[in-house]
């Protein structure tokens, strides 16, 4: 099993959503600031799709979103596009390295001022490619396995992982839960 | 590329078409020797426009981000069309004929929406599918996965026949002399890759309605267009067709003219054969403005394009296919519904019956009704793609359309199944009701994506959506039926001109800075195939079309007469009236006073026309020559590859068929239906390009011709790699011969040309 384009959602902490559209000067501030490493294109607003992805921060190396999502669970999600080099376990740092990064940035933006925050402890990771990494039981093991390690590394220990779907038409993911929130600085200084 | 790319192609190999297979294999080495530097960069924009790829806002690689513009800094590649950088995203989009869709296909769309795209798949205003920000290289994966579940992107962009448009509901319509669908997919297939319509010089949009009077079809703003008739004979029905020509939107609206007033169902593919044909020939190839075939027929007139169409139907050789397809065409529809019909079970559901009202249509067949299930701007998510699959299967025989208003229909639903259905549309968030009327806003992607934008469609209409669903805009009776359509620019994807309010986006400067505006079009007409185009009466700053469209609204709710259209009471108040009532918000204030004006909806960014690209619409000119002589280069390259890898025998046979390509290309030239047959194409080629020594090198003579002579004689030999090799090498010299004699004749051609003029 490979792990390349994964994604990574990471859930909001905020009991009353803010508007997902919020994010639009945002994400339009960050390409003009060159806020986050990469190449970023564009803006795309989706907010009008119920259960939908949202604001997307379109890049040429990865997708972010504000986004409530098929789940309608308000997260933002940082969504790989390139093919990485490296094994799964450092795609799969890289991957959850960048979602807390931009999930501490957007948190921090004065349109969100105190209205926005991040669970470091409550994920969704998807595998990414249907045929490198296949919705079944044998690859949700090992991914499992994958992820648990990454997750280890961030010290983010005694997790809840679950497949978020066995239909076979989805893609590969599972779902992270600990007992209580994770603070993002915390995981980010253990990637430093 | 993904890293599956290959694993695709192993995955599904036995589950495409192998004509499909071939083709898209074709494609995959095109775009590999072109990012080699070795494919033409015109002949691989029109090459790629003709399987769908399409280009993106800001594939230039610059982007005006609001302040200045940026130079959007991609990996070096060479480009894949003029201006076009290679890793810059792109567009897919994929054909759907008249809509017709299965649970099985709807499921792969959310897998690719998924993969490749953003999440999104949108639903156009021509029935396709279109996926935004794919790259190039992963287009071949993309083509093969929707190819083995039968459907093909061939010819969705370019200057060939588009996807063919057909009434949502034909074969359960009430109003219907016969189901279309059968007729609109015939002709998709014929036509498909067929060698008359690979010479146009521009687009050619063809459209099938079951009946005159609705909107479905659109006959009236297409290059041809169908709709269904029936006349009795000797006390035999005989389906028809009234034909219509020469339609068409954008910057000069046409409306359609009638080229057959009935003409027998038999007749349908020599006739569309023949007319495009006539287009191939005589229509304009240089000014790309003029080049649809609205203008050939204004130029020609009606009564003269009739008679060319007539005397080339005389001369088609015949084709079998014209009319098998006729021999076992159902009675009424081919759909047999998966539940017996039932009685309509009276709700108490409050929030079903405003959905009931909006979004349900009794079908002909009692006790089944057909469901709109409304997309908000087209856009539907794969997840609720997948849904939807299932409630089809659920539910229907499997019968989904993708309509021109960018929503879906399920037809065959079961009347007593409606309540179960309307729950879990909901759940799938797909239950929103008003479809079809104001608060379903139609618009193209405008400013979000097309390069030809101007103003945010899509964020103004998006606005006008959330202001109905709050509250913040009143909606009732009188004006809940109204249409809706915003495009971004005068090209009309989102048919404003029959619309009752049309918007498309302009321009206009203010001193220094720029406004972006919406021209309102007033008076057009939906009905009776899109009857009468509205005309703008005056430019707008977009933020504030909102109180256009209230001032309007209100207007209409006060003054309207008993049973008054909207399209009449407009005419009756006349549009100076109108003009005079909104002139007071057409004024900017400075820019230093206030800047709200100076950006567009759903972007913060002050407002630049910086942004707009050269459209791909129009496509690139490549004649059929450059095509035929671009495959047998790509053949040449393919029997280097058999050559590689030890495969001697096929390596000569495709060297073979490479010069033969190239030869039958350059016959073409002069008999335009030679046959693929090798020993035919021999002998044309003997007589019309050796024996006349057109073909002849300046300083070689014959000799080239003579690589192709003996390779044909020789053709059932045994290839040993020597022999192989000097076919390749042949094969390579006789294409490039075959280039010189192309540019000699043009030459020629120029030169008689520039004689007669002197």
């Amino acid at each position: 099993m490979e792990l390349q384009h994964l994604s990574v959602k990471v859930y909001s902490l905020a009991p009353s959503a803010p508007e997902v559209a919020d994010a639009i000067p945002v994400f339009h501030r960050w390409i003009q600031e060159k806020a986050l490493p990469g190449l970023w294109l564009d803006v795309a607003d989706y907010s009008h799709v119920p259960a939908g992805p949202g604001i997307q921060l379109i890049g040429h190396e990865a997708y972010i979103r504000l986004e409530q999502g098929a789940e309608e669970r308000l997260g933002i999600v940082f969504e790989v596009r390139e093919i990485r080099d490296g094994d799964n376990h450092a795609r799969l740092l890289h991957a959850l390295g960048f979602a807390f990064r931009a999930a501490l940035l957007l948190s921090a933006a004065p349109e969100f001022a105190g209205r926005l925050s991040f669970d470091a402890g409550q994920l969704l990771v998807c595998a990414g490619d249907r045929l490198l990494a296949r919705n079944n039981a044998e690859h949700a093991a090992v991914f499992r396995q994958e992820l648990e390690g990454a997750l280890k590394v961030l010290g983010i220990a005694s997790v809840e992982t679950k497949v978020a779907s066995t239909d076979s038409r989805s893609r590969l993911t599972l779902s992270v839960a600990c007992g209580a929130p994770v603070a993002l600085d915390a995981v980010l200084s253990a990637l430093r | 590329m993904k890293a599956s790319n290959d694993a695709w192609s192993q995955e599904l190999g036995p589950m495409i078409r192998e004509d499909w297979a071939r083709e898209i294999d074709i494609f995959e080495t095109e775009l590999r020797l072109r990012k080699q530097g070795k494919f033409d960069e015109k002949l691989f924009a029109e090459t790629r426009l003709r399987r769908g790829a399409y280009g993106q806002r800001y594939d230039n690689g610059l982007r005006h981000d609001g302040i200045a513009q940026q130079n959007l800094a991609f990996p070096e590649a060479p480009t894949k069309g003029p201006m076009t950088q290679w890793y810059a995203p792109g567009m897919m989009r994929i054909k759907v004929p008249y809509g017709g869709l299965t649970p099985q296909q709807l499921e792969t769309m959310a897998e690719l929406a998924e993969d490749y795209s953003d999440g999104i798949a949108h639903v156009t205003t021509r029935q396709d599918f279109q996926l935004h920000f794919v790259l190039i290289e992963d287009a071949p994966a993309l083509m093969r996965r929707l190819a083995a579940v039968g459907i093909t992107t061939r010819e969705a962009c370019g200057n060939s026949v588009r996807n063919v448009t057909g009434c949502a509901i034909a074969g359960v319509c009430r109003e219907e002399a016969f189901d279309i669908s059968p007729y609109a997919r015939a002709l998709t297939f014929f036509l498909l890759g067929h060698q008359d319509v690979q010479d146009f010089g521009r687009k050619f949009k063809i459209s099938f309605s079951g009946c005159a009077h609705n909107g479905c079809g659109l006959a009236n703003m297409h290059d041809l267009g169908m709709v269904a008739r029936t006349r009795v004979v000797d006390g035999l029905t005989q389906r028809g067709f009234q034909v219509f020509v020469g339609g068409g939107l954008g910057a000069v609206p046409h409306s359609a003219r009638v080229l057959y007033d009935f003409l027998p169902v038999e007749e349908l593919l020599p006739m569309a054969q023949a007319v495009s044909r006539v287009f191939a020939r005589l229509g304009e190839k240089k000014n790309r403005a003029r080049a649809r075939v609205k203008f050939l027929v204004a130029k020609l007139g009606d009564e003269e394009f009739r008679r060319l169409v007539q005397e080339e139907r005389k001369v088609l050789p015949s084709d079998p296919r014209w009319t098998a397809y006729l021999t076992d065409l159902p009675e009424a529809t081919e759909e047999k519904p998966s539940k017996p019909g039932s009685a309509l079970a009276s709700t108490t559901n409050p929030e079903m019956l405003p959905w009931q009202k909006s979004n349900v249509y009794a079908q002909k067949q009692e006790g089944y009704s057909t469901v709109t299930v409304k997309l908000p701007l087209g856009d539907i998510t794969a997840a609720q793609l997948r849904a939807l699959a299932d409630i089809a299967r659920r539910y229907t025989p499997g019968a989904i359309r993708t309509t021109v208003e960018q929503n879906m229909v399920l037809r065959w639903i079961s009347n007593s199944d409606l309540p179960a259905l309307f729950a879990e549309l909901q759940a799938a968030k797909l239950a929103g009701a008003g479809a079809e009327g104001i608060r379903d806003v139609v618009a193209c992607p405008g400013t979000d994506t097309c390069k030809l934008g101007i103003s945010a469609s899509r964020g103004l209409a998006g606005e006008l959506m959330r202001r109905f669903s709050s509250g913040d805009m009143a909606i009732d009776e009188t004006i809940e039926r109204l249409k809706i359509k915003i495009s971004g620019c005068f090209n009309s994807c989102s048919q404003h001109h029959l619309a009752d309010l049309g918007f498309y986006g302009v321009a206009r400067k203010v001193g220094a800075h720029t406004v972006p505006h919406f021209q309102v079009v007033l008076g057009g007409q939906w009905s009776e195939n899109g009857g009468a185009y509205g005309l703008p009466i005056l430019a707008v700053p977009s933020r504030r079309i909102p109180q256009v469209i209230e001032r309007i609204a209100d207007r209409f709710r006060k003054e309207r007469q008993a049973g008054e259209t909207f399209q009449l009471f407009i005419k009756r108040i006349g549009k100076v009236s109108i003009k005079q009532m909104l002139d007071d918000l057409t004024a900017v204030p400075e820019h230093a006073s206030d800047r709200s004006l100076y950006s567009d909806w759903r972007d913060p960014r002050e407002y630049s026309t910086g942004d707009m690209g050269v459209g791909e619409c129009a496509g690139e000119v490549v004649t059929r020559i450059d095509f035929d002589l671009a495959a047998a280069e790509r053949e040449v390259f393919e029997a280097q590859l058999l050559l590689d890898s030890g495969n001697n025998d096929a390596a000569a046979k495709r060297a073979l068929r490479a010069m033969l390509q190239a030869a039958r290309g350059l016959v073409r030239l002069s008999y335009l239906d030679v046959p693929e047959t090798p020993a035919v194409i021999i002998e044309e080629f003997r007589k019309r390009l050796y024996d006349t020594q057109l073909f002849f090198d300046p300083f070689a003579g014959g000799k080239f011709a003579h690589f192709l002579f003996s390779a044909f004689e020789r053709a059932d030999e045994p290839a040993d790699q020597r022999s192989a090799h000097h076919r390749v090498e042949e094969a390579g010299l006789f294409v490039e011969a075959a280039h010189a004699c192309n540019l000699r004749q043009g030459d020629r051609i120029a030169q008689s040309g520039l004689a007669a003029a002197t």
